[in-house]
């Protein structure tokens, strides 16, 4: 295969002091979350790559698992606006980003902003809600600017939506296409935490005065460390490896994975591996590191590319999940 | 004697007058012939057709049980029934059910009857065959039961009302049974179908296969290392190239040796799966050190110092020897 070869000097070991330096914040964000969030290391780890790389994020998982305390400690700690949408049938558009109202004192049309218009927007349960409001979100996650009636609104930065949905009911409900899907950055499965930490929540919910959550960090601040992410120095071999997963999805036969093309619909699209490269150096940042090593292609990779490959009917039938696809292709494609 | 003859009509009017009230006289001469056939077989043989009743509505049925006794001695035949039993029409004749006491046989019958129109019809008489004093074929008749079949009472007081549709018959689980049974056998053979497809065609987890070197694994890594030094890559500020051909020749070696797929793991992979497997502590600390820093070299752009890349090498060459799989020479005891 003929890739692009770079040549660009990067000063590894500056920028590994300035991510030191400038990932501090991450520690504290950590310790403010763990204020109301016991255990779900998983859970925040994402919401924080989901916050240093712009992206969206789509959180799976039964009720109760503090899907939205999470978020809700996330933009508490963040000094930021949030807002919590409730997905129900009979939402319309408008109730989402807003409407036109008429003023009787002023005999004129003004806008009335929706909640869509925060730092930080739960989406609960999304696909509780029909197609044209979860499109009305969606279109509003990808341009990042919303349109009421001739006037179109910059949405603020940072804008992070956190979309909920529950695996376990499915009646009355309205799946995401696979094309909008593809705007979440990252799907995370929550499972459930542990024992030990189970117990904690158990002694934390007793309190009767919780421990506040305090901002720790300015808007401003995540700003910064989005700019910052996207200066991780990736390698040439790392990028090969994000193309090579992403691409023994489309090809796996050529990956001598045959056995995987008649389970395979579709494969990842290169927004897979956008954000799998993206993903990947945000999870380097968090990690203190300036680098990208194939611990953190593959630390992301689940999240990231479990909504953007489609399986035939053969592997639902056979009980395959796209999560046993990603992990046959981890164990072959070789690690450079 | 004619006062006998008239007693003996007297008696018999009074028994035909109690039992055939109904009869028409033509059968009354039969009756009355009837000792005159073989008093001394009547002692014998015994016959009785008895109905369940001698009244039945138009296109009832009626149930009458023949049954005949005789001495083991005697061999009876019973008259096979066609279509009609005296005036009445044969519905179903049931088998003949013989019962076997001391010296007593008794031979059972039971036929369902029905009339098709009003008045009274005659039932019977039943022929008997048995043999005779000489040898000879002799008959034995049953009484005659005269069945007395009336109409529906029509209440003529009442308006008269269409003729009525034929009734519904109910559905029986009997008619079902044998369709449900074949749906059961059907559905039962297609699940033993799909789980056998399904188990054939179970997920295997991913075996590579790549051609394996003819020396032993230590030998084999020996060559390629000293391959290795003897390009002097490193000294050709070939730095990242070395590295990764000398980590690739250790995650191979590791695969020849352990049988594991270390060329597709990370560092990280290697180290959890080292802890687990039989290696030495110090052998495993010399591998890391050499993937940790390979890994700075190849995805952090670190330039170490000649000294490091010439002690990498050397202790790549110590832990093939610390992990070499020894041949264990048996010593020999007889001293030759």
């Amino acid at each position: 295969m003929d890739l692009i070869t770079t040549n660009q000097t990067v000063d590894i070991a500056a920028l590994n002091d300035r991510i030191q330096r400038e990932s501090a914040f991450v520690d504290l964000l950590s310790i403010e979350i763990g204020k109301s969030i016991i255990g779900q290391k998983y859970m925040v780890e994402r919401l924080l790559i989901g916050l240093l790389s712009n992206g969206h994020i789509l959180l799976e998982g039964v009720p109760g698992l503090a899907k939205t305390l999470a978020i809700k400690s996330l933009a508490a700690a963040i000094h930021a606006r949030y807002s919590r949408i409730q997905f129900t049938p009979d939402l319309l558009p408008a109730d989402l980003i807003g409407t036109m109202i008429y003023n009787q004192k002023e005999n004129e049309f003004s806008v009335k902003k929706g909640p869509v218009f925060a730092n930080f927007v739960l989406a609960d349960e999304i696909n509780r809600a029909p197609a044209k409001v979860q499109s009305a979100l969606l279109e509003a996650m990808q341009e990042r600017q919303v349109t009421i009636g001739e006037k179109t609104f910059a949405l603020d930065e940072p804008f992070l939506v956190l979309a909920t949905q529950n695996p376990i009911e499915q009646e009355g409900t309205y799946p995401l296409p696979e094309a909008q899907v593809d705007r979440f950055m990252l799907k995370a499965v929550i499972g459930y935490p542990k024992k030990e930490e189970e117990q904690l929540i158990i002694r934390q919910n007793m309190q009767l005065a919780p421990k506040p959550i305090t901002p720790v960090v300015q808007k401003e601040d995540i700003l910064k460390a989005r700019n910052t992410v996207r200066e991780v120095y990736m390698d040439e071999k790392i990028e090969h490896y994000i193309l090579d997963i992403v691409f023994a999805t489309r090809k796996p036969e050529d990956y001598k994975l045959a056995k995987l093309k008649p389970l395979i619909s579709y494969g990842s699209s290169p927004r897979a591996s956008i954000n799998l490269a993206i993903a990947s150096k945000a999870y380097a940042f968090i990690k203190r590191r300036g680098y990208v090593i194939p611990e953190d292609v593959r630390a992301v990779c689940y999240d990231v590319m479990r909504h953007r490959i489609g399986l035939t009917y053969e592997a639902e039938a056979e009980n395959v999940t796209t999560e046993n696809v990603i992990s046959e292709i981890l164990n072959v494609v070789e690690v450079p | 004697m004619k006062r006998l003859a008239g007693k003996l009509i007297e008696q018999c009017r009074n028994w035909v007058r109690i039992s055939f009230s109904k009869m028409r006289l033509h059968f009354v001469a039969v009756v009355l012939l009837f000792p005159l056939v073989s008093p001394a077989v009547a002692q014998e043989i015994s016959v009785e057709l008895r109905p369940d009743s001698t009244h039945i509505l138009i296109g009832d049925f009626l149930r009458a049980t023949l049954q005949v006794k005789f001495p083991a001695s005697e061999k009876v035949i019973l008259s096979p029934v066609r279509d009609t039993l005296g005036q009445m029409e044969l519905v179903k004749a049931s088998g003949v059910d013989t019962s076997t006491s001391a010296e007593t046989i008794t031979l059972t019958q039971t036929y369902t009857v029905s009339a098709y129109d009003s008045g009274n019809f005659r039932l019977g008489p039943q022929r008997i065959f048995f043999a005779g004093k000489g040898g000879e074929t002799d008959t034995l008749l049953t009484d005659v039961v005269m069945i007395a079949v009336s109409t529906v009472p029509v209440d003529t007081t009442r308006a008269i009302k269409p003729i009525k549709q034929p009734l519904q018959v109910p559905y029986t689980w009997q008619e079902f049974a044998p369709f449900i049974l074949l749906a059961l056998l059907l559905i039962a053979a297609m699940a033993i179908l799909i789980y056998y497809i399904r188990k054939r065609k179970r997920r295997k987890p991913a075996v590579i296969e790549r051609p394996k070197p003819k020396d032993p694994p230590h030998i084999w890594a020996r060559k390629e290392l000293k391959k290795l030094e003897d390009e002097k890559l490193w000294q050709r500020d070939e730095v990242k190239q070395y590295y990764s051909r000398l980590t690739d020749i250790l995650r191979m070696y590791l695969e020849y040796r352990y049988g594991w797929f270390a060329l597709e793991s990370t560092t990280e992979q290697i180290s959890e799966e080292i802890s687990v497997r039989n290696i030495p502590v110090d052998a495993a600390n010399k591998l890391l050190a050499i993937l940790k820093g390979g890994d700075m070299v190849k995805f952090a752009r670190r330039l170490p110092l000649p000294d490091e890349n010439d002690s990498a090498i050397k202790r790549a060459y110590e832990f093939v020897e610390m992990t070499e799989q020894k041949e264990i020479i048996k010593e020999d005891n007889t001293g030759k």
